[in-house]
Order: structure tokens, then C-alpha cells, then sequence
């Protein structure tokens, strides 16, 4: 029963790419942002798919186990956080803008040269990070509930996504989301109702699992308290610059829609983290007395095998497929746009046609996708660690140059170079050193927001004006808007 | 002709501020002691945050008029 609805889903994921090819074959406006037409309820739920990965959902249970709620809270509340942090910060002048990725807003606001390849080829190598990581959550949950071995598993779940991204774009990707959201937050409901009453005395349960499992409780113990602040801060600032986020502020029929969708995202993923704390980790804890919790990323196959049934079982299997592909295949798009759109049409062919860019785009899609079901063969432990690192090292070069360029007039070329630069390299660096578990972010993001401050001072000479005048023009429209709702307050 | 830069309203100032303050105190080591049904006041205060700044995002971006 689990294989055909697993097997299901897969059908369904690959014909939905098929139908929205037809739609997005000619033009680069459907392919990468889906023709800027999305509603509120579209992207409220393709955001939840977007966000909530393999790490957020399936290793949720056994995380907190292992390393404790405090660390655990301090991984899932920053990227709620940040999508508030981006709806206030970024969403309003980027929907403005009307690109389509991250580099498109770099070379609108400071047309630097260095930009056009250092932004595309630092979300190629982080993007592919975080892909990975994905890619062997996918395969573990198909391996664990079908008995497939992991690289049979590794190949079949990496080749559906590809190809629902290659031929579908943006589009695919986004009614694959809406699909996989809603089917992700009805079954963690599901599994939060299931478990409970399985459970049966909840406070007996509680206790009982405080008893099993004392690091659950202490702040202190399984990290430095630079860990706690630097997972938070990690994902309070990444989402902001995280290019399958920013595509799908770009895709939003307008500014509002893209804020009110963003928010009800997070409120959502809020309470299926609740859900995940409160009642899953106790449920896991009392009713899988011999769990191992040195495997943390099955931890949550396991409870889900004891409280549901056999329809259950599989609907859960393809719901955390669902959270891991939409997030792989967001990831995949971010990835294969910075090499289609950024690298070849921009700086390498911009006389290209839109259905050579789209092709083009098509091929890096296959080759991405296939080294990193590659790179996944032998993947390191800790899905959460792993792309976590892979979110921070973007939130170290991108956030600082992207929030001041928007809101400090005098940012330079020069200036936003030198803070992602610096970020990228101080990230990197801090990283090899072994500091504590997400603490990097800590040094490389404050330095990245000094040298941005600093070198726009030095180099402030009036040369960038026409490219920062040219990029305010575009948030023109948005100020008068602005001054009215102020005015009605 | 030079051109302003975009700006914040009070509303968006006053969230993002809320967050800071709730984050440091959050962060403060004063509260590492501090439990609450057994777990440390640091996990209860990041799981209200993760529900209360979308909260408040989401009446800011319904209240405002901008299409």
C-alpha cells in the first residue's frame, strides 16, 4: 500500500510538470517566475513547501532528542523569524523590481561586474549544499518505508525531481508546492492527533520523557549558548537572501500578496513545529522506548510506523517526500536560473532567445541535479547541521550588502563587494576553524554589515549615483503607496 | 536628480524592534536557569517567538494598502 502511494505521488509530481511545460516552454517570464500571477493562498503554501525540508520535519524529533529543545527551538524559530524579517525588510522593494533572482537585484542596484559572477556562482555551490543534504533525507524516508537500498532510492526520488523542474520551471515547481504543502501540514496534523492519543496520559508522558532524556531540558549542555544565537540568527537573516524564497516574492501578483503570504507561511509552519515539540518528541520518547537516537533522521519514520496504519504510513511517506522535494526542487530552480539566466544569458549570450535561455536552463537543471544525487552517495550525519551551514554562509555574504544597498543610500559597488566578499571568506574561514555548531555566522555576519559601512564610506564618490537613482526609480510607485497606508493609520 | 530611499512604517519599525528585544532577552544568560514544565525558559520564549513575530507580520502586511 505505502509503495503505490508512494509510487502515486511520484505520478502526480511528474504529470504536473508536464501539464505546466506546455505553458512555460516559450517564455522566461513563466518559466522562472511563473508569469508574476501567483495569489496569496497559491504562495502561502508553495512558502510552507519551500520551507520545510528534511531537515525541519524529519529530523525534527530525533534533533530535539538528541541534541535538546533548546538547540532544536533555536534551529526552527529563526526562520519564522526571518520571513517576517524579509516581508518587512526586502519583499516590498523586490516585487518592485520585477526580476527574477537574487543576482538580478545585485546588478539593478550596483551593476558591478565582480557581482554578476560571485552572486550566481556562491548560490550554485551553497544551493548545492543544502541539495544534498536533501537528497539524502529523500532517500532515507523512501529506503525506510519501501525497502529500497539508499542509492536505488538516492536515484529514483533524485530523478522525479529533476524532471518535474526541467520540463515544468517555476510553474511545476509551484503547483507541485501547493500540493506537497497541504498535503505536509494535513499529515503532521494527523500524526500530532495520532500520537496524542496514543500516548494517552499527556503529563505522565511529559514527565516521563524529561526522565528518559535529560538534555532535552538544559539550555547549556549539548552547545555553546554562541550556538543557540547563531542558529537564530542564521535563519533570521538567510531567508531574506535565500533564492528560492526570493524567486517566489518575485512570482507574487503583488507586494501585499507576497507579505500577507510570507507571514501566513510562517504561521503555519510555526505551529507544525509546535506540534513537532509538544507532542511528537514526547510521543517518540514514551512510545519508542529503545529509540536510537544516533540516528536522529529516522527517529520520526519510526513513530509514524507505531501510530498509524498501513494508508497512513504511505500518505506520511509522501508527505515528507513532499517537504523535501519541493525544497530540493526550489533549491534546483534557484540553482539552475544562476546558471541560465544569470551566467549564460547575462553575461555570456545576452543576444540568447528566451527558448535558448529555457533550454539551457533545462540542461543545467539535469547536470546539477545529477552531481548532487552524485555528492549524496556518501552523505555526513545531521541533515539540520549540514544545510544550515549551507544557509549561513549566504546570510553571511548576501544579507548585509542586500539590506543596507536597499536602505542605506550611500552603499557602493565597492562597498557591498567588500561585505560579501568578506562575509563569504570570514563564514568560510570560521568554518575550518571548528568553532562552535552555527557560530560562524556571529563573526562573518557583523563583519560583513563593517566592511559593507566602511568601504561605501571610503569609495563613496558619486560614481555609483546613476545605479542607485536607476534602482530607486523602480521603488517610486511603491513610496506613494507607502505614504497612503501611513496616512489612513 | 537624486532620489530618496524607501522607508519603513512605524508598524514595521515597531516589529522588527519587538523581535530584537525578544531575542536578546531570549539569548540573556541571566535566564539559563529558568524552567518552565521542565524545559529551559529559552526553548518557551524561541517556540512564542516563532508563533508571535508571524503573527504580527501577518496583521502589518493585511492592514497595509500597497498592490
Amino acid at each position: 500500500m505505502t509503495l503505490m502511494i508512494v509510487l502515486g505521488y511520484f505520478l502526480v509530481l511528474i504529470a504536473i510538470g508536464m501539464v505546466a511545460y506546455r505553458r512555460v516552454r516559450n517564455s522566461t517570464d513563466e518559466f522562472f517566475v511563473a508569469g508574476r500571477s501567483l495569489g496569496t493562498f497559491v504562495n502561502s503554501w508553495a512558502f510552507i513547501a519551500s520551507l520545510a525540508s528534511g531537515g525541519s520535519v524529519m529530523a525534527s524529533v530525533g534533533s530535539a532528542l538528541a541534541l535538546g529543545f533548546p538547540f532544536a527551538a533555536a534551529l526552527v524559530a529563526g526562520a519564522p523569524v526571518g520571513f517576517v524579517v524579509a516581508s518587512v525588510l526586502v519583499a516590498r522593494p523586490l516585487r518592485n523590481l520585477g526580476k527574477y533572482t537574487v543576482p538580478d537585484f545585485f546588478d539593478a542596484r550596483f551593476n558591478s561586474p565582480m557581482m554578476r559572477v560571485v552572486v550566481p556562482v556562491l548560490i550554485v555551490i551553497a544551493s548545492s549544499v543544502y541539495i544534498v543534504s536533501q537528497l539524502k533525507g529523500s532517500a532515507i524516508v523512501a529506503g525506510h518505508l519501501l525497502g529500497w537500498d539508499y542509492q536505488t532510492a538516492l536515484w529514483i526520488a533524485g530523478i522525479v525531481f529533476v524532471l518535474y523542474v526541467s520540463i515544468g520551471g517555476f510553474l511545476s515547481v509551484t503547483w507541485n508546492d501547493i500540493f506537497q504543502g497541504i498535503l505536509l501540514f494535513s499529515c503532521m496534523v494527523g500524526l500530532g492527533i495520532a500520537a496524542f492519543s496514543a500516548m494517552g496520559d499527556f503529563p505522565a508522558a511529559w514527565n516521563a520523557t524529561l526522565e528518559a532524556y535529560p538534555a532535552l531540558t538544559g539550555a547549556a549542555d549539548a552547545h555553546s549558548i554562541w550556538s543557540y544565537v547563531g542558529a537564530f540568527l542564521t535563519w533570521a537573516t538567510a531567508i531574506s537572501v535565500l533564492p528560492h524564497v526570493i524567486m517566489r516574492v518575485y512570482s507574487a501578483r503583488n507586494v501585499r500578496s507576497a507579505r500577507v503570504s510570507l507571514n501566513t507561511a510562517m504561521l503555519l509552519f510555526g505551529v507544525m513545529m509546535l506540534i513537532v515539540a509538544i507532542v511528537l518528541v514526547p510521543a517518540a520518547a514514551t512510545l519508542l522506548p529503545n529509540a536510537d537516537i544516533t540516528d536522529p533522521d529516522a527517529l520520526f519514520l519510526t513513530l509514524a510506523d507505531r501510530v498509524f496504519g498501513p494508508i497512513g504510513q504511505g500518505l506520511l511517506a509522501a508527505a515528507v517526500l513532499a517537504a523535501i522535494m519541493s525544497t530540493t526542487a526550489g533549491l534546483l530552480m534557484a540553482c539552475n536560473s544562476a546558471i541560465g539566466h544569470d551566467l549564460y544569458h547575462r553575461l555570456l549570450r545576452p543576444q540568447a532567445s528566451q527558448k535558448e535561455v529555457i533550454r539551457v536552463t533545462q540542461a543545467a537543471t539535469w547536470v546539477v541535479g545529477i552531481l548532487c544525487i552524485l555528492l549524496a552517495i556518501n552523505p555526513p550525519e545531521f541533515l539540520i547541521v549540514l544545510y544550515t551551514a549551507a544557509v549561513a554562509l549566504l546570510a553571511s555574504a548576501f544579507f548585509a550588502p542586500m539590506v543596507l544597498g536597499i536602505w542605506w543610500r550611500r552603499t557602493t559597488a565597492a562597498g557591498a563587494g567588500a561585505g560579501m566578499i568578506g562575509g563569504a571568506v570570514l563564514f568560510g574561514t570560521a568554518f575550518a576553524m571548528g568553532l562552535p555548531t552555527s557560530s560562524e555566522v556571529l563573526i562573518a555576519l557583523p563583519a560583513s554589515f563593517l566592511l559593507t559601512i566602511v568601504v561605501s564610506l571610503v569609495t563613496s564618490s558619486g560614481r555609483d549615483d546613476d545605479a542607485r537613482d536607476a534602482w530607486l526609480a523602480t521603488q517610486e510607485t511603491d513610496k506613494e503607496a507607502t505614504a497612503d497606508a501611513e496616512s489612513t493609520r | 536628480m537624486s532620489r530618496s530611499t524607501p522607508t519603513a512604517t512605524r508598524g514595521e519599525v515597531g516589529l522588527l524592534a519587538g523581535i530584537a528585544v525578544l531575542a536578546v532577552v531570549t539569548f540573556t544568560p541571566l535566564f539559563n536557569d529558568v524552567e518552565i514544565a521542565g524545559v529551559a525558559l529559552i526553548a518557551w520564549l524561541l517556540w512564542f517567538t516563532m508563533i508571535a513575530a508571524p503573527v504580527g507580520g501577518l496583521i502589518l502586511a493585511l492592514r497595509s494598502k500597497e498592490d
